[in-house]
């Protein structure tokens, strides 16, 4: 029972949380004079820290419209640098524990590989398993 | 008596003069106890104290009989807010004769129950002119360890007085080395934290103050609560109001920010919360602070000196988002440890 309430205190949380991250990145990136705004930092930190501790795929699944607008971001050369590592670092996380929800984005795993030259992402498409059925 | 006629005052400067040693031995020393009652009037004669005040310094013999007599006189001169007299007098005979003659529990009760009833107005000068010296000599003197919650009590005292010349005292009293049982005293900590957190009323906006004694007090307080773990226990609750407090905007300022002084200690204040407290609910209030935070930052954008605070801010964020973090792994560990038993 123990272990039941903490897996719902952890979802509130994330859920929570997500809709932080959300709503920080919906906000201008920089100021005028190119200095990131604080809470976009904040965001980052965060975001290192929250992919680590996502054990399912409903908790993950919570972070959907974030990841998109950080794949977005980390597709844009401007941002790339600070926004590709958290794109990569949340499905090196998070892949072998949501291998269905990995499946629905192998196709830009594949334009992240081919077109923009992310040869990292070559570990990600290793673990999931729809892109190894892709291949046959 | 009449200070104010001008033939007394040409007896006293006579008196003084000539009688230097008037007063220097009693027959009965008890007899001293009658002077210094009739030092106080009304109205209060400066001069007469001064002269008195001489004779005790000079005889440590005179100054024991009368100590609590003395002592007796420092609290209605400092009722009826006169620092002044308050700090000739005790210069001349308490100071004097710390180390030797002074009953400690004696001073510390009669200060522990004064001082608070000393005007507001009051209050600055009151610190830096009687606190400072009896503050120093508190530091330096070799007494019993049993009076090491006395000594925390008239800390606290201090810090309640909540001017801005008060937590420079309260700090040098609580460095006092190998001296206090924190273990006993974990619960006032408590109290401690909250009484520093008190001082972000205190409008401050000189970077370099004296307010940056209470941060030196918050990281005392965190470095025995590595020693005693019972200390952060108790600081949770108060060091979390305070930091959900500060992550909202200040209401008495007119711009809403809270001075620097309270990010400061907003930075110490974080490694008092106790991390086996921390609830989902707690991570939730962080969590919405932060994003009503951001939220106003919005309207404050095109604002230089809203950046500028910015900084200790983040260092507030990223602390706090770290401590959720913990509280998450923590979460994950027990749920993964799970996991891994339906194996078998």
């Amino acid at each position: 029972m123990y272990i039941e309430s903490l897996k719902v205190i952890g979802h509130d949380v994330h859920r929570r949380l997500a809709l932080f991250c959300l709503n920080v990145l919906a906000r201008p990136l920089r100021y005028e004079n190119g200095q990131m705004l604080f809470e976009h930092s904040a965001v980052i930190t965060l975001w290192y820290k929250i992919a680590p501790c996502l054990a399912n795929e409903v908790d993950a699944r919570l972070y959907e419209q974030c990841l998109r607008r950080i794949h977005s971001l980390a597709c844009d050369p401007d941002e790339s640098e600070n926004y590709f590592p958290l794109w990569l670092f949340f499905w090196t996380q998070v892949t072998k524990k949501t291998p269905d929800m990995a499946a629905g984005y192998v196709e830009e795993f594949l334009n992240d590989l081919t077109d923009r030259k992310q040869i990292a992402m070559v570990s990600v498409l290793s673990v999931s398993r729809p892109f190894s059925s892709r291949l046959y | 008596m009449c200070p104010q006629s001008s033939i007394w005052s040409e007896v006293t400067s006579t008196l003084t003069c000539t009688l230097k040693n008037l007063f220097d031995s009693y027959v009965d020393p008890a007899d001293a106890q009658a002077d210094l009652i009739a030092c106080l009037g009304p109205p209060v004669s400066s001069v007469f104290m001064e002269v008195l005040a001489k004779s005790f310094n000079s005889n440590v013999e005179l100054f024991k009989a009368n100590s609590s007599h003395i002592l007796t006189i420092v609290e209605q001169l400092l009722l009826m807010n006169n620092i002044k007299d308050t700090r000739g007098l005790v210069e001349q005979t308490i100071i004097v004769h710390f180390d030797s003659a002074v009953d400690i529990d004696a001073l510390l009760r009669m200060l522990i129950r004064v001082c608070p009833l000393v005007s507001v107005e009051h209050r600055k000068e009151l610190c830096l002119n009687v606190i400072w010296y009896i503050a120093r000599k508190l530091y330096d003197v070799k007494c019993s360890k049993t009076l090491g919650p006395l000594f925390f009590d008239f800390a606290l005292v201090l810090l309640d007085l909540c001017v801005i010349e008060a937590p420079r005292h309260a700090r040098i009293l609580l460095e006092k080395n190998e001296f206090y049982p924190w273990k006993e005293l974990a619960p006032r900590c408590s109290d401690l934290v909250r009484l520093c957190a008190a001082y972000d009323i205190i409008d401050e906006k000189k970077v370099i103050n004296d307010l940056s004694y209470l941060e030196n007090i918050l990281e005392l307080v965190s470095a025995r609560a590595k020693a005693n773990l019972v200390i952060v226990h108790a600081t949770h609750g108060e060091a979390l109001r305070a930091i959900l407090r500060w992550l909202s905007h200040a209401e008495n300022d007119s711009k809403n920010r809270w001075c620097q002084h309270v990010f400061n200690m907003g930075h110490k204040m974080l490694d008092l919360i106790d991390q086996r407290q921390i609830t989902s609910d707690t991570c939730l209030d962080i969590i919405e602070a932060l994003q009503k935070r951001v939220t106003s930052n919005e309207e404050d954008d095109n604002d230089e000196e809203v950046r500028g605070m910015i900084g200790p801010f983040l260092y507030v964020s990223e602390f706090l988002i770290c401590r959720v973090h913990t509280f998450l792994s923590v979460d994950i560990a027990s749920r993964d440890w799970h996991h891994d038993w339906p194996c078998i």
